[in-house]
């Protein structure tokens, strides 16, 4: 699957898609898709031969924001797919379709408190047992920012345009 | 026997391999389901090393965090700086000095060298030969002794900064440099008769531990570990950053992606970078080696990412700004997370001491997991 198509499959998965020349180094393509339509995204990037870089969140003021980051092994492109978690954080897991990213949800779990629906083994991965329920990550209410305020909103300039 | 026979209680064991052991380098703790010799589950316990470095970014100014970048990955610091400084040059549109560019790459394959000498002694030792060590401290001494005159620290390489570098080299430590070259051109062929052609290192590790692409697609593994399975991913050459494009070098891939081919890949890794150093220094330019960079900075409101290839694969710093001087958000991909977290479906069934020997292959720095 070249990755022109790839887009376009994003988009049939339900996501908006952005494509960002990260100074003329290739394609790289940013995401935004609601948590029902991430299952289907992570199948059109698997199914692309991504591997999986990374999964994280960031806390706003409307609830965490999670990220999951995708990469080709030998060409230029970078796969960004987010989308905001339910209410209490609530998520679906995609180390089912990654296993790669296992532990990075785990990861989350701890430092955010994320809820992850169907995630095969959702323990701690890197606090102690006494910290559980620190979520280190969260933010205090007086510093939360809308993701409007962090830029993390498609803008209309950059979004939705096929290369 | 098999592994069906486990159901048998007598040979069943519970066996914790570290956080202490000399072959869980840092600080791993593996809980093993043992039947026998045989290990029948891995049970990962990681977290030991773990200092929250993505919260401290939370805490300090942009520039401040350069300090805590060496320190995620202590045996490979200086890609992770140069990760973090092409971030912000993205950020603020830096343009940065030629002559930086060049030393930039210059310590970072002196430090990718180093990282791969420490990793052949402490394999080696892992496999229970105690002589290639001192051969491959001796070597790395030298690239340690260049790169503290270099960077003024010996593990953790305060260098890189935003816009360049913070000092720049003279004639003679070029010099130093080029010497450095010759001597360890001249080191291989002890090292393949000491170690490569070694007929108990070959037969410890030739079809051990085989990683197929899938496998480490499906992980996320990279860097050498997936190019000794034959993917030629390296993020030089593959999405060429900070000058990386204008070098010619080869990426050695392996053919068979077990314990050998890594090796031989990490070897074969140290020739290449021993050629970018070298032409890095034939057309090292003049001029500064740091733009003007103002002392506080505030990235506009938005997203930033950069990935470099580290000593032990795919490096991505990830951060958002909210437009004030402490960023908001920032997430560290380290490589060894994605290496090491194929090792329980990768070691189900295998022998104790060939789960020692892949361990070992993976070249991990656990506190660059733990962060």
């Amino acid at each position: 699957m070249n990755d022109e198509l790839l887009a376009g499959r994003l988009r049939d998965a339900g996501a908006h898609v952005s494509v960002l020349e990260a100074r003329g180094r290739g394609l790289h393509l940013r995401a935004r898709a609601e948590m029902d339509s991430l299952e289907a995204c992570a199948l059109a990037v698997r199914e692309a031969g991504l591997y999986p870089v990374f999964m994280t969140a960031v806390h706003t003021a409307s609830g965490f924001v999670l990220h999951y980051r995708f990469a080709a092994a030998e060409r230029d492109c970078r796969v960004m797919i987010s989308s905001p978690a339910g209410p209490d954080g609530r998520a679906r897991s995609l180390a089912p379709l990654f296993p790669g990213l296992q532990w990075h949800e785990r990861e989350a779990i701890d430092l955010f408190g994320l809820l992850f629906d169907n995630h095969p083994d959702p323990r701690p991965l890197l606090l102690p047992e006494e910290d559980r329920g620190l979520h280190p990550l969260r933010k205090d209410a007086g510093s939360l920012k809308t993701p409007e305020q962090l830029g993390l909103t498609a803008r209309p300039e950059t979004g939705g345009e096929a290369p | 026997m098999t592994i069906s026979a486990a159901e048998s209680p007598h040979y069943r064991m519970h066996l914790n391999l570290g956080p202490q052991h000399p072959s869980t380098h840092g600080v791993l703790h593996l809980e093993l389901e043992m039947y026998g010799e045989y290990v029948l589950g891995i049970e990962t316990v990681l977290g030991y090393g773990h200092r929250m470095h993505e919260k401290t970014a939370e805490r300090r100014s942009w520039q401040a965090f350069f300090a805590n970048t060496p320190r995620i990955d202590y045996a490979c610091g200086l890609p992770h700086g140069h990760c973090y400084a092409l971030l912000l040059e993205e950020a603020l549109q830096i343009e940065v000095p030629e002559r930086a560019l060049s030393l930039r790459i210059v310590s970072s394959e002196l430090n990718r060298i180093a990282s791969h000498l420490l990793w052949v002694g402490a394999f080696l030792l892992d496999l229970g030969a105690f002589t290639p060590i001192l051969y491959c401290f001796d070597d790395r001494e030298q690239a340690v002794d260049i790169l503290e005159h270099m960077t003024g620290s010996r593990l953790t390489h305060p260098y890189m900064c935003a816009g360049g570098v913070t000092g720049d080299i003279d004639e003679e430590t070029v010099l130093k440099i080029r010497a450095f070259i010759r001597r360890m051109r001249s080191r291989f062929s002890i090292y393949e008769r000491l170690v490569t052609n070694n007929v108990i290192f070959v037969m410890r590790t030739r079809g051990i531990g085989v990683i197929t692409p899938e496998l480490a697609r499906a992980y996320g593994a990279t860097g050498p570990v997936l190019r000794a399975s034959g993917v030629a991913c390296d993020i030089r050459t593959v999405a060429p950053y900070g000058g990386y494009g204008r070098y010619t070098f080869d990426v050695p891939l392996g053919a068979s992606g077990d314990c050998l081919d890594r090796y031989r890949v990490r070897m074969a890794e140290i020739r290449q970078s021993l050629a970018i150093i070298e032409q890095a220094l034939d057309r090292l330019p003049g001029g500064p080696v740091r733009a003007a960079v103002p002392r506080k900075i505030a990235p506009p409101p938005g997203e930033y990412s950069s990935s470099v290839e580290g000593a032990r694969g795919h490096v991505t710093y990830w951060a958002v700004s909210d437009g004030s001087e402490i960023p908001y958000r920032l997430k560290i991909r380290s490589a060894c997370m994605g290496n090491l977290s194929l090792l329980p479906e990768l070691c189900r069934g295998m022998l104790l001491a060939d789960l020692i020997a892949t361990l070992g292959s993976l070249d991990l720095v656990i506190p660059e997991i733990d962060r």
